[in-house]
């Protein structure tokens, strides 16, 4: 079973992805500020991270450099799911390794599954 | 060093005009030396003058009035202009901070729904309603979307992501998504035009956005009857999409504003309500960062062609 990391400070969400997550065989590891995220990432060595921008401690920019920087993790693909879309986030993002940039309110659960799924075979070969 | 700094500072045209986000000839700062030289130049022109005739005292006296007098006036006009680009500068920025927290909650709701939707125990009553609360919920997403976008045209902050992908496609989809609205309405959409189409390159989601917009637009102002024609032809610098209806027109009077900002024609607000008035800008905003033009011909009391063209890939 693959796990996917979602770095959300919204609690709701959570609940959402894992309803998504639970009829496609994907496990979700939940974390609720950048700097735990950070910590769960080490712990569990996740498949896939999805990652907001706008977090308490540690936020999404500083969380994904981290991540970048850590030898262990830095190759795990890291999908922004925002709802930030200024033109230097976005450049932003991408500088950092960012693998995918997903604006929120334009995309559906299915969009975003499928996002998912696309980047998870990429990075399987 | 602080005070140095600020008057330094003060001097940096360059830099205030960025941060205003406006040409150096509209920069306040930069107004106000052009003032001041024409003001020393006609005070020096005017003593010139003025000394041919007079006492030099009374020219001296002349020149000091007029220079206080102008310098006066250049300030006001100057710091009032300043207090301008200022307050509008706070309205972008607000616009783009609201627009932004909105959209939390409007995706919250979008995927809460969606799921909801997809349960299996859902009565097909239910399902209508939810289907309706989130085509409704979609709109208001476009509305947020068209507000945060015309943010960022006022900031220059446009990003468009071009990629290369089938109008014909997005276009048929489109159609799809709007065919519901026209039945209500009692309109039928055609779509004519060559099977074979390149494909563009452009920003598809913004695309999709404008074709929308067009087509939604068209039936909008149908006044709830007859068709609305949607064409796709080749054209030598790419492809041109154009949609066609049967509706009210547009006024001669209208037709320089028709891409303004927050234009809405005083006829249309007889017809219906909804709308902004920026889509067509936004519109004209994106198609020309795209490499391609858009426009309109339109007979009043018989109805509108709105059309746009974008390059196709490799040009």
């Amino acid at each position: 079973m693959q796990k996917i990391l979602l770095i959300e400070d919204e609690m709701r969400l959570h609940k959402m992805f894992e309803s998504l997550f639970s009829m496609e065989k994907l496990e979700l590891i939940s974390a609720y500020d950048g700097e735990s995220g950070l910590k769960l990432a080490e712990e569990t060595t996740p498949d896939l991270i999805l990652l907001d921008l706008i977090l308490p401690i540690k936020n999404g920019f500083e969380t994904l450099n981290a991540l970048k920087k850590n030898p262990r993790l830095a190759n795990i693909p890291v999908i922004i799911l925002t709802n930030l879309e200024g033109k230097r986030d976005k450049e932003m993002a991408f500088s950092s390794g960012a693998c995918a940039y997903l604006v929120k309110a334009n995309f559906s659960l299915k969009e975003i599954l499928a996002k998912i799924k696309e980047v998870l075979r990429e990075h399987k070969t | 060093m602080v005070v140095i700094k600020r008057i330094l500072d003060s001097f940096n045209f360059r830099k205030q005009c960025e941060e205003y986000n406006i040409d150096i000839w509209q920069c306040p700062q930069f107004l106000f030396l052009i003032m001041g030289m024409m003001n020393i130049t006609a005070i020096v022109a005017t003593n010139i003058v003025a000394r041919r005739y007079m006492e030099p005292e009374a020219v001296a006296l002349i020149a000091l009035g007029l220079t206080a007098a102008l310098f006066v006036i250049s300030y006001i006009v100057v710091a009032s202009f300043d207090r301008i680009a200022r307050t509008s500068k706070a309205k972008t920025e607000f616009i783009s901070i609201i627009s932004h927290r909105l959209r939390s909650p409007l995706s919250a709701i979008k995927w809460q729904l969606e799921l909801l939707l997809n349960q299996h125990d859902i009565s097909a009553l239910n399902s209508e309603s939810i289907a309706e609360i989130s085509a409704q919920n979609e709109k208001m997403i476009r509305i947020v979307n068209d507000l945060l976008e015309l943010s960022q045209i006022e900031d220059d902050n446009l990003i468009l992501s071009p990629s290369a992908f089938s109008l014909k496609q997005l276009v048929e989809d489109v159609i799809v998504l709007l065919n519901k609205n026209a039945e209500k309405a009692n309109i039928s959409i055609f779509l004519s035009g060559e099977q074979d189409m390149p494909e563009v390159f452009a920003d598809r989601i913004r695309t999709k956005n404008i074709v929308f917009h067009l087509v939604d637009n068209a039936i909008r102002y149908s006044n709830r009857s007859g068709k609305v024609e949607v064409n796709l032809q080749k054209i030598p610098s790419g492809v041109k999409f154009s949609v066609t209806d049967e509706g009210i027109g547009i006024s001669e009077d209208d037709f320089k504003n028709i891409f303004k900002k927050f234009f809405r024609s005083k006829d249309i607000l007889h017809y219906q309500t909804e709308g902004t008035g920026i889509g067509l800008f936004i519109a004209k905003s994106a198609i020309e960062k795209s490499g391609g033009k858009i426009g309109f011909n339109s007979i009043d009391g018989k109805g509108s062609t709105f059309w746009f063209t974008l390059p196709v890939v490799g040009s």
